[in-house]
Formats: C-alpha cells, sequence, structure tokens
C-alpha cells in the first residue's frame, strides 16, 4: 500500500499501465533526480508491481495488473481526480463567465 | 557489463572541459543547483541535482584535462544508488572536432543503469554546450521552484 500510495510511483504506474516504456522515457517523464527514479523503480520491482523486460542493455518496464488488482480502484480514482478537478475547474470558470442559459 | 557508456564529441578543447568540474561555481553551471565540489584525491563533492535529490561522492583519480574518477551515489533514505556504491570514470581525448569524452559509470544495480544513462545523456548535453561557450538555459529536469539554488 505505502508502495503504490507515493504519489510519483502512481504517476510511473499510470505511465506504463497501458504500455511498456524504457526505464529512461520514464526518466524524462519527471522533475526529480535520476537517483530518484531509479529508486522508484526498484521499489516497484521489487514489490513485484511492475514487470521488467530485458532488450540488449535496455530495461522495459510495465505494470503487472494482475498484481495492482488489489490497488486498480484506488489507482484509477486517484488518477480520474485530477480530471474531476480540471473538470469542475473548467466549470467554475464557465459558471464565472456569466449567467448562461443552465439546464 | 553492469556499466553505463555514454561517448560525445564536444566542440572545446580537454581542458576547457575539464574546467567545468574544478570547482562548485563551474560544476553548477551545467548540473546541479546547490553544492560543494573539493576537486583533488580523496576530496569530496556533494550535488543537489534538481533541488530536490543531493548525488555525492569522492575523487579517486584527478589527472586534469584527460581523466577523473569519482564515486557517485544519492543521499535520500533508502536509494539503491548509495554514496559509494558507484564509480564514474570520464576520459577526455583531443579530437579534431574538440574533445571526445567517454563516460563510464559502473556498478550501478540494474534498475538504476537506463535511468543514469538517460540521466547522463541529459547533463553532458548541457556540459557541451557550456564548454562550447552556449548557455543551455534553465534545466528542464530541475524543480521549478529550486531553480535559483537554496540554501
Amino acid at each position: 500500500m505505502r508502495v503504490v500510495a507515493e504519489p510519483r510511483r502512481r504517476e510511473i504506474l499510470r505511465l506504463v499501465w497501458d504500455a511498456e516504456r524504457s526505464a529512461g522515457e520514464i526518466a524524462g517523464h519527471f522533475d526529480v533526480t535520476f537517483g530518484a527514479v531509479s529508486q522508484h523503480l526498484s521499489v516497484l520491482r521489487e514489490a513485484g508491481l511492475v514487470a521488467v523486460r530485458r532488450d540488449g542493455t535496455r530495461r522495459f518496464y510495465r505494470a503487472d495488473r494482475e498484481a495492482l488488482r488489489p490497488f486498480a480502484p484506488m489507482l484509477e480514482q486517484m488518477w480520474s481526480a485530477r480530471v474531476d478537478r480540471l473538470a469542475d475547474l473548467a466549470e467554475a470558470a464557465e459558471r464565472a463567465a456569466g449567467p448562461g442559459e443552465r439546464r | 557489463m553492469n556499466a553505463v557508456v555514454i561517448q560525445r564529441i564536444i566542440r572545446a578543447r580537454p581542458e576547457t572541459v575539464f574546467s567545468f568540474f574544478s570547482d562548485p561555481t563551474r560544476w553548477l553551471l551545467w548540473q546541479g543547483v546547490d553544492g560543494s565540489v573539493d576537486l583533488r584525491p580523496g576530496g569530496a563533492f556533494r550535488v543537489d541535482v534538481t533541488g530536490d535529490g543531493w548525488a555525492a561522492g569522492r575523487f579517486v583519480e584527478v589527472d586534469p584535462p584527460h581523466r577523473l574518477v569519482f564515486t557517485w551515489g544519492w543521499e535520500a533514505e533508502g536509494n539503491p544508488v548509495r554514496p559509494g556504491s558507484s564509480t564514474v570514470e570520464i576520459d577526455l581525448r583531443s579530437a579534431p572536432e574538440g574533445t571526445l569524452l567517454r563516460l563510464i559509470h559502473r556498478d550501478l544495480p540494474p534498475d538504476a543503469q537506463d535511468v543514469h544513462g538517460a540521466g547522463w545523456e541529459h547533463y553532458l548535453g548541457r556540459l557541451a554546450t557550456r564548454a562550447r561557450g552556449g548557455d543551455p538555459g534553465p534545466d528542464p529536469m530541475a524543480r521549478r521552484d529550486a531553480a535559483s539554488g537554496d540554501s
């Protein structure tokens, strides 16, 4: 649970949920040190939450959805909370813009 | 071989490239928002790379302007790359275009290798820009709120 709750690890899981990604690609998504990204990847792998495939010298990561099944509702809720927040902001901006017609 | 290897041509003399490791002011021009550098064998360095993570190590070989070897690790608790646990070798050779830089980062754990490779590619690019007199601008990997180096 603590493994999944850390915000950047949740982000990594979102990145590798639907697609396999190289470690370098994952690192490029974050404004944290490359040391921190390495740490998150090893925590996720040691917890068995991501699968790793080696291709030559490169390593590719993918969420192990089976292992993550117990956390999936929580993760999806957290990921979609962002979208909800965006929707709230957009709707608030719309309301502030003026009294348009309401349903 | 458990090592990250990166080669890169830099359009500047080895002396110029080497100078960007020589003191904290020069080092921070291409990597880090805060730090200290004591460039001599056995001397220590610490660099806050992005504003939320200190890398630290000790110089093992200091042979200007051709070779620099230092240990490397991250101070964050639980980081698999502990200070002293991995080693970075940098060789600088004169080349017709300027300098051929070769960086080898050894003894990284498997999950850390590609990520460190990507990290060094990024920072050596910034170093190359500095060495030929350019300004790489703010580091996109650094935290926005740590751009000017606190503490």
